[in-house]
């Protein structure tokens, strides 16, 4: 009960900060400017509210949001957060308990970013196309966010407990690796972008109806998954 | 409690020893004053203390347990202030608390512990104010009053009293001393009136060895036949440091009046009663007793 308390005020301290207020208003703009610019249209063909069209909408926003949550994990690691560390570690909280703890709040303060991406979209579908049939979008949401959310999560504890500084290097590259086509394998496609502009060429328009994603992909993006995870397990009981 | 210390080192990338051989047995009740200078390992010794560090060599004792392998044991006992500490800037004064308190597993009575805190380091009026809008001084204070959160059995503050007026201090350092009834309260500082007022056990350390471990006042009594007074006019030479130490230089207007500590005082010194300072001075000169 008493570590569900600090839970509730690692969420608080997340959510009142100027920059969780900016990661919103960004986050909402790229939302709102991905929405209307480029899936406008629809993803290659598609129609805008096809689940490829989401799933592009996805793989470009989930690289910010990525960040976003890597902008967390930096300010856990933050100097001045350390400071405070000489007194909690003095209370009997074992290292990876608390970490534990700063990990799922930052993973549900992450989580409320994403129902603002999710709830725009859903509203922009509604207003725009009438369309509200927002079942279709449940697997691209899976396949698309989990691994990008989990692998940013896991790889900003592991990283930020061995080196913060390292920490910065990870935001250039979600940014390249979401937003431009690298043409990127499937584990290194962290976003699933490169996939979805490379392959959907080669895809014949049964699979584009059913939207049916190639094993290789899924797989890929099931180890992302296990890598987060497990990554994120390690980190929290890597010693400081 | 009982802690013991049995042949403690701690060394930096194996061999930048910070703390050498360190021996000591600590029981409750005790106020302990910790006293050296810059780098003497009073912070690394209580880093190792409070396990936030392991040592390169030896081992501590809480209670008959290791407290490397019963980490938990200390800390559920243990309230503690490092000397350069952050906190939740963002926080209320009570949420800060109420976070700490949590974390230190308070349960039913948390709200009275918080109280008792706030009200026993003077915080009243801020409790519901950011800690970002308070001064270093109160910050101080809140740093005191989470260490004191539950109680402790063992109460390790690093330089407590930085930062606060000298009323405060006099007011912090009687809570010290009335909390010491039943505990282990170990105080490090640079202000040796601090221990003097209140330490029933003081600890002098440099370059990482103990010098001295005894009372305040066998320590001052090693000292006397050692501490004198000389005044200078104007037209004689400076006192130049040499056999002896100067603790203090007061300039009059017949004159300079030098304090010194020393084996080998001037001849025209006049010998006078010695203080802790004068104590701890003479005990850094002679490298311990």
């Amino acid at each position: 009960m008493t570590k569900l308390n600090v839970l509730r005020y690692e969420i608080r301290r997340l959510i009142s900060t100027k920059q969780y207020l900016y990661s919103l208003l960004i986050i909402s703009l790229l939302t709102y400017d991905v929405l209307n610019r480029l899936l406008i249209g629809g993803f290659k063909g598609t129609a805008p509210f096809s689940p490829w069209s989401y799933s592009e909408f996805l793989a470009l926003v989930i690289s910010v949001f990525s960040v976003i949550v890597i902008l967390m994990w930096i300010n856990v690691f933050s100097e001045k957060e350390q400071k405070v560390r000489g007194i909690i570690f003095s209370a009997p909280i074992t290292q990876s308990r608390y970490y534990l703890i700063k990990g799922i709040a930052i993973g549900l303060a992450a989580s409320l970013i994403l129902l603002v991406i999710i709830i725009l979209s859903f509203g922009y579908y509604y207003l725009v196309y009438g369309f509200s049939d927002y079942g279709t979008f449940i697997m691209p949401m899976v396949y698309f966010i989990c691994p990008s959310f989990l692998i940013s999560l896991g790889l900003g504890l592991f990283i930020g407990k061995i080196n913060v500084k390292i920490l910065y290097l990870l935001i250039p590259l979600f940014l390249v690796i979401g937003l431009f086509n690298l043409g990127l394998p499937g584990l290194l496609d962290l976003t699933g972008g490169s996939y979805l502009f490379d392959h959907f060429n080669y895809l014949n328009l049964e699979v584009i109806e059913k939207y049916t994603l190639t094993k290789e992909f899924l797989c890929s993006r099931m180890i992302l998954i296990v890598l987060g995870l497990c990554l994120f397990g390690i980190g929290c009981r890597i010693k400081q | 409690m009982e802690i013991k210390i049995t042949n403690l080192s701690k060394a930096y990338r194996g061999k930048n020893y910070v703390l050498k051989e360190i021996n000591l047995d600590l029981k409750t009740p005790a106020l302990i004053g910790l006293v050296g200078p810059n780098g003497a390992g009073k912070t690394t010794l209580m880093r190792l203390l409070v396990s936030q560090i392991l040592p390169s060599q030896g081992e501590i004792t809480v209670d008959g347990y290791n407290l490397f392998k019963n980490q938990h044991y200390l800390k559920e006992r243990l309230g503690y202030l490092p000397q350069d500490f952050g906190l939740y800037d963002e926080l209320t004064v009570e949420q800060f608390l109420d976070y700490i308190a949590c974390l230190k597993g308070s349960k039913a009575n948390r709200k009275k512990v918080i109280n008792d805190a706030i009200g026993r380091t003077n915080l009243d009026g801020k409790r519901r104010a950011r800690i970002k809008t308070l001064s270093g001084g109160q910050k101080q204070r809140v740093g005191i009053a989470q260490a004191m959160l539950n109680d402790p059995e063992l109460f390790i503050v690093d330089e407590p009293t930085v930062g606060l007026d000298p009323e405060e201090r006099i007011k912090f350092r009687n809570l010290f001393s009335e909390n010491a009834s039943n505990k282990i309260v170990i105080l490090s500082t640079h202000i040796i009136d601090d221990v003097e007022s209140i330490c029933n056990r003081l600890i002098v350390m440099d370059h990482g060895i103990i010098l001295y471990d005894g009372t305040p006042t066998e320590l001052v009594q090693k000292t006397v036949n050692h501490v004198a007074v000389v005044e200078l006019t104007g037209a004689e030479q400076m006192i130049t440091e040499g056999q002896y130490r100067v603790v203090s230089r007061l300039v009059s207007p017949t004159g300079v009046r030098y304090r010194l500590v020393g084996d080998d005082l001037p001849r025209s010194s006049k010998l006078i009663t010695p203080t802790l300072e004068d104590a701890y001075v003479y005990c850094m000169m002679k490298g311990g007793f």
